[in-house]
């Protein structure tokens, strides 16, 4: 029988079923344990072990001396992959089989080969999708890391096209904007800029384009589409140009410096308002030196006028006289205005309460007219230390104005709080306690140009305005260390804010003037530079019973007591003018008598009824004092107040 | 019990089997086998016979779509028994144990009901699954295998057994394929060289 005929078509079909198969199992290991137990069946062959080098999961070969071994290598392109080692009982019976095994080995290594190979593919495409993941992970972090930076940003990041239309925003746009960032894209920055800076804003793209300009800045304001609110902003701009030179992308970054802005501006208006105090001051000086000298010639007119009404019979006469001195009373309140802005004009503060002063002045400057008014004042207002005639003017002055700018009516609102400021909450006040008093009106309002120059001296918008209230308001705050405040809206309205340091204490009640009488006797010194007013006060004192003898300055008038004192002449009382221009006035003329041991009564008078010495004339030496231009009356209260207390305790 | 020996077609292969032939698909591609699987259900319920299929890898949705693009009613040919389909664990793993007993009967039953409802021929379609190995009785899988070609002489039901060549070990698919008549090796059904006679595989189990 030759090999061939020995051959088994079934041994022969189970090699080629295991072939077909050995591919479908899914590893070498179960590869080889399928093909080890089919092989065991055939002819000749005891058992088939495998062997994997290098595996510790190999099967250990078995020892079997007694029989024969013949190994099979899987091996392709030199790589063993295993090897078949077949335990034979009859080696001849296997002889026959020996080259189909050898072909299914050799297959066999190919397919091992092409499973390495896919293994080997399965790993690096898992290597590679790893690596993919990793790259992934890492670009999503760079790109949230970029993202949190962009969209956490205080400033306002964008991008805009050649024509500056938005293409990117960050979330910072839609504070700023007031709209989501989605529809601010496709918008331009003129959409969000207030229209006082279209110009600036259209310049920086045309110039930029015209000059190649590749970086610029500029500071533009924009508006809140949802709140209307207004947002400074400064602009670094980065031009990217085409190959034509003409702006392909622009990108900005816009930094907030509406904080600095408003400081900016508060600055400002602190400027202005220094400003405003220190040509007031200037201008108080001037005003004050004419006011002066013009109260002295109208104390003697008034002086005059009121001898001259008190001797009249004719009644005629006396209309007339009545008349003139009302005439002059109004020049008196002109002059006294312009003192009281002037630098004597030092307030005659008292402790007390605003309330119901104001509103009683206010009602009095209303009444009549066709302007309702209303007040709002917390029972709780602080008092302050106010003096009662000035901030009367103010509320005076105010009201008047609040009246002319409603003549076709209105209604006036006066509301009145406590507040506490802060350090530079103000740029005037310092810290601590205030009372505001705030008066609204419904008029036309003041209009942006002029508001600035409302407080100036001798600056009305009135045909007859002399320009003085409001610059007196102001004045007669400044020195009652307040402020005045305004705030108008054209077409709507003004309001002023009057600002007064709080006081603890409560105000006490006015004394009532009673009228009085007075009679005296002997010599009575008077010293003023005014030639009308030395004569005016002779003849008021001769006619209360005084001789009078009336000196032109203070050293004439000291010269005059020395010798009245050497010779032992008496003087019942001296009445001395405060200022003498070029020469020696009231304050140093009584100290000197003073210094000479002579307690004669003595009294001050003065246009400056805010003098310190004026008011405390009793701390400079005087007895008393008196404003000018004064009545005869109020001349013999004070005599009567003085001469007949000091006689009484002589 | 025997009946008149008649080919039948399988579905994916042109070849034809005797009906009640004992089959083995070896598959390492998924697709290759729902492809078998869905042809081989189709052709038996379009030549009328009643067909079942015991799969934890098949959906009835699967089922129903394959079969209507095929214009087979899923419902109709529920309703009149001709198809059933169940998962792999409730047939074989009842109560958690495969007892080849009570799966003989099982398919038993099925052949004579097939019978008795007047099916012309009856085929089975089912997927061992590898927790077989590890479940009470599941090394009387091979006994049960050589049995069920024992019953199938008498009732013959066409039965193709499905292993996943990924889950079951080499040694195992060698053992397997020793109690398998046919083969179906990339979709030709071949004679298996590797069979042996249920009544001597069971003696060298007993031995």
């Amino acid at each position: 029988m030759s090999g061939i005929e020995s051959l088994s078509e079934k041994i022969l079909a189970r090699i080629a079923l295991l072939q077909s198969m050995a591919a479908m199992l899914p590893n070498m290991k179960s590869v080889l344990e399928f093909i080890c137990q089919g092989l065991s069946d055939m002819a000749g062959i005891t058992r088939v072990d495998y062997y994997i080098p290098d595996n510790k999961d190999s099967p250990a070969q078995k020892k079997d001396n007694s029989s024969t071994r013949i190994s099979f290598p899987l091996k392709h392109n030199s790589i063993l992959y295993a090897d078949l080692v077949f335990h034979l009982a009859d080696p001849d019976a296997f002889e026959p089989y020996k080259p189909y095994i050898s072909n299914f080995t050799n297959m066999l290594a190919v397919i091992f080969e092409q499973k390495a190979q896919r293994e080997l593919n399965t790993k690096l495409i898992e290597e590679l999708e790893q690596r993919v993941r990793e790259r992934t992970h890492e670009l999503q972090t760079s790109k949230e890391m970029y993202e949190e930076i962009v969209q956490k940003t205080s400033d306002l990041l964008v991008t805009a096209d050649g024509n500056g239309k938005f293409i990117f925003l960050n979330r910072v746009a839609e504070k700023i904007f007031g709209l989501p960032v989605e529809a601010c894209v496709g918008a331009s920055l003129l959409d969000f800029t207030h229209p006082d800076d279209y110009p600036e804003t259209n310049e920086v793209l045309s110039n930029a384009q015209e000059n190649h300009l590749e970086k610029t800045s500029f500071e533009s304001r924009q508006i809140n589409k949802k709140t209307k609110e207004i947002t400074h902003l400064l602009w670094t701009v980065n031009f990217q140009f085409d190959n034509e030179d003409h702006i392909q992308v622009i990108h900005a970054i816009a930094h907030d410096i509406t904080v600095r802005k408003k400081a900016e501006e508060e600055h400002q208006k602190y400027e202005q308002q220094l400003q405003q105090t220190q040509k007031l001051e200037s201008l108080g000086i001037l005003a004050g030196g004419i006011a002066h000298d013009f109260n002295n010639l109208m104390g003697g007119l008034y002086g005059y006028i009121d001898m001259a009404k008190e001797g009249s019979t004719d009644a005629a006469v006396t209309s007339h006289l009545e008349k003139a001195m009302n005439t002059i009373e109004r020049a008196r309140s002109l002059t006294q205005q312009l003192l009281t802005f002037a630098k004597g004009g030092v307030p005659v503060k008292k402790t007390g309460n605003l309330f119901p002063f104001i509103e009683e002045t206010v009602r009095f400057v209303l009444s009549g007219s066709n302007v309702s008014c209303s007040f709002s004042v917390p029972d709780e207002l602080w008092a302050c230390n106010f003096d009662k005639n000035q901030i009367g003017q103010v509320i005076d002055n105010l009201v008047i104005n609040a009246k002319q700018a409603m003549s076709s009516g209105g209604s006036l609102t006066v509301t009145a709080g406590n507040i506490v400021l802060g350090e530079k909450e103000h740029p005037l006040l310092a810290a601590g306690n205030y009372v505001k008093v705030s008066v609204k009106d419904t008029g036309g309002g003041i209009p942006k140009e002029i508001i600035t120059k409302i407080f100036d001296p001798f600056f009305s918008t009135k045909a007859a305005g002399h320009g003085l209230g409001l610059a007196t308001c102001f004045s007669i705050l400044t020195r009652h260390h307040g402020s005045l405040d305004v705030e108008s809206v054209p077409g709507k309205g003004s309001v002023f804010h009057v600002i007064i340091p709080a006081a603890q204490a409560i105000y006490p009640a006015e004394e009532q003037r009673t009228e009085q009488c007075h009679r005296g006797s002997g010599l009575f010194l008077i010293m003023d530079d005014e030639e009308v007013m030395r004569a005016i006060l002779s003849t008021m004192l001769e006619s209360a019973g005084y001789s009078v003898t009336s000196t032109t300055n203070g050293q004439d008038a000291i010269n005059f007591a020395n010798q009245c004192q050497k010779e032992g002449k008496k003087i019942e009382g001296m009445l001395f003018d405060l200022t003498v221009p070029g020469g020696l006035g009231g304050k140093a003329a009584i100290e000197q008598i003073r210094a000479m041991g002579i307690t004669t009564p003595a009294f001050v008078a003065s246009g400056y009824a805010d003098d310190p010495i004026i008011i405390n004339p009793e701390l400079y030496g005087f007895t008393g004092s008196i404003c000018k231009p004064f009545m005869k009356a109020e001349l013999i209260e004070m005599l009567e107040k003085h001469m007949h207390k000091l006689e009484g305790t002589r | 019990m025997s009946q008149i020996q008649s080919m039948v077609s399988l579905g994916f292969t042109e070849e034809k089997v005797p009906v009640g032939t004992h089959m083995c698909l070896v598959f390492s591609n998924e697709q290759e086998r729902i492809q078998s699987l869905l042809k081989y259900l189709l052709l038996g319920l379009q030549t009328n016979e009643r067909v079942a299929c015991f799969s934890n890898n098949i959906t009835e949705k699967e089922l129903r779509e394959y079969f209507s693009e095929n214009g087979i009613s899923y419902d109709e040919r529920q309703s009149n028994n001709a198809l059933m389909l169940s998962g792999t664990s409730e047939v074989y793993f009842i109560d958690g144990v495969f007892d080849p007993d009570r799966m003989l009967n099982t398919l038993m039953q099925y052949y004579k009901d097939s019978q008795s409802m007047g099916f012309p021929a009856s085929r089975v379609i089912g997927e061992m699954m590898s927790e077989v190995e590890h479940t009470p009785g599941g090394e009387r899988l091979l006994e049960y295998e050589s049995r069920v070609t024992i019953l199938l002489r008498d009732h013959p039901i066409t039965t193709i057994c499905q292993y996943d060549a990924n889950t079951f070990s080499g040694a195992t698919i060698m053992e397997v394929l020793k109690v398998h008549p046919k083969m179906i090796v990339n979709g030709v059904v071949i004679n298996n060289p590797f069979f042996v006679e249920p009544e001597e595989y069971l003696a060298g189990k007993r031995a």
